[in-house]
């Protein structure tokens, strides 16, 4: 099953935060960014994904205003 | 004008014929001021009595009723081909909305025209619409007299549906618009107003929401596509800080492993250096240089004793600069 934005956001957000407080080990640190980098490339293609969909529907919404 | 129950001022003298028996009047001034005075005294009294009633006035029965917020299905009363029906009607079609209109078509000057009116309303009234319009251009007091007619108020007023007017007048308000749920001054002004309503709705229940989804849908986009930007960045960043102290640490480590290396280093030299020294003071040759002797066999081992040799046996003398070789003629133990 796809993750969910949140449940990615959060995951992405626990790697970010652990560089700060936790001591990541160079062998950590890989798999760390390796993980990092498959969630932002995921949330980075839902999110141009749900772009091109708000493209194509905006000039719908626009549409609705009378031309008077 | 004139009908029966009419008060008029009538100046005039009479001729009475003795002759005939005939009595004769000559009418010499008709005061019509006097039967405009009685007509609109009867007009106080009818509006009196309506508004008591809650036929017309503030507490008019057709102000009650709910008025759609689109009104689209729009039932008229009017007389087509007049110049008020086609500007009330223009109004709607110049709009970009989709109204449906019923007219019911109807006198609307004279004494025909109250009972036309009255059944118009009736018949639109049955449709359920969301209004009804009754429409007449302007015209002169007398013309607009239908309007002020108490069968048409009570129309208005038992109707379900409301009821607008847009009854072109200069003076007063007829009864009718009294009566209506919504007055216009003109039917222009009443297509314009239901137009403006419609509008209304469509902007505010249509277009913002519209305008509202799309701007939250953006700062959405917005918010979730900085969050991406600030979190690649922040990786990027992490990670090389990370290796680069990584690398800093390693560095230091070889930079304390060279300084504890050469220290060995130096300490092995100097241990090198005095055991060299020592292992001098042991050295043979220098023995020999003092003018010490090694004494060997032929077979090269050390002779440390007498014993180690025979009488007429031979031995090598080693000295600093060369060999002796000797052959043994006397051997004697010392004492210790």
């Amino acid at each position: 099953m796809t993750i969910s934005w949140n449940d990615a956001a959060r995951e992405l957000d626990a790697i970010v935060n652990s560089f700060d407080t936790d001591d990541v080990s160079v062998d950590e640190l890989f798999m760390k960014l390796s993980r990092a980098t498959e969630l932002i490339e995921m949330l980075d293609a839902r999110l141009i994904a749900t772009k091109a969909q708000v493209e194509e529907l905006s000039p719908r919404l626009a549409r609705l205003t009378p031309d008077e | 004008m004139l009908k029966a129950g009419t008060v008029v001022k009538v100046t005039g003298y009479a001729d009475l014929y003795t002759p005939q028996g005939k009595i004769g009047f000559t009418v010499t001034d008709l005061n019509l001021e006097e039967l405009l005075g009685d007509m609109a005294r009867r007009r106080l009294a009818l509006i009196a009595q309506l508004t008591a009633e809650h036929i017309i006035g503030e507490g008019a029965a057709n102000k009650s009723r709910t008025l759609s917020p689109v009104s689209l299905r729009v039932g008229v009363v009017a007389s087509a081909g007049t110049e008020g029906y086609a500007d009330f009607r223009g109004q709607f079609d110049r709009s970009p909305y989709r109204f449906e209109v019923y007219l019911e078509q109807s006198l609307v000057q004279g004494e025909a025209a109250p009972p036309q009116i009255v059944r118009a309303i009736e018949k639109l009234g049955a449709l359920g619409l969301d209004v009804i319009c009754i429409v007449r251009g302007g015209g002169s007091k007398g013309d607009l007299s239908c309007f002020d007619d108490e069968s048409v108020a009570r129309a208005i007023a038992a109707a379900a549906t409301p009821v607008w007017t847009g009854i072109g007048h200069t003076n007063d308000v007829s009864i009718a618009d009294m009566a209506a749920h919504t007055m216009a001054i003109t039917p222009t002004k009443l297509g314009e107003t239901l137009v403006a309503q419609v509008r209304e709705w469509h902007l505010a229940r249509v277009v913002a929401p519209a305008q509202r989804i799309a701007e939250r849908v953006q700062a959405l986009l917005d918010q979730e596509t900085a969050f991406l930007a600030e979190r690649r960045r922040t990786m990027t960043f992490a990670v090389r800080d990370r290796l680069s102290g990584e690398q800093r640490h390693l560095r230091a480590t070889g930079q304390r492993l060279a300084l504890h290396a050469d220290y060995l280093l130096a300490n092995a030299a100097t241990s090198l250096v005095s055991t060299r020294q020592l292992l001098a003071a042991y050295d043979p040759a220098r023995r020999l240089a003092q003018g010490w002797a090694l004494v060997q066999t032929a077979s090269g081992a050390v002779v440390r004793s007498v014993e180690d040799v025979a009488i007429g046996g031979e031995v090598d003398v080693r000295l600093s600069d060369g060999k002796l070789r000797v052959t043994i003629t006397n051997a004697e133990r010392t004492t210790p």
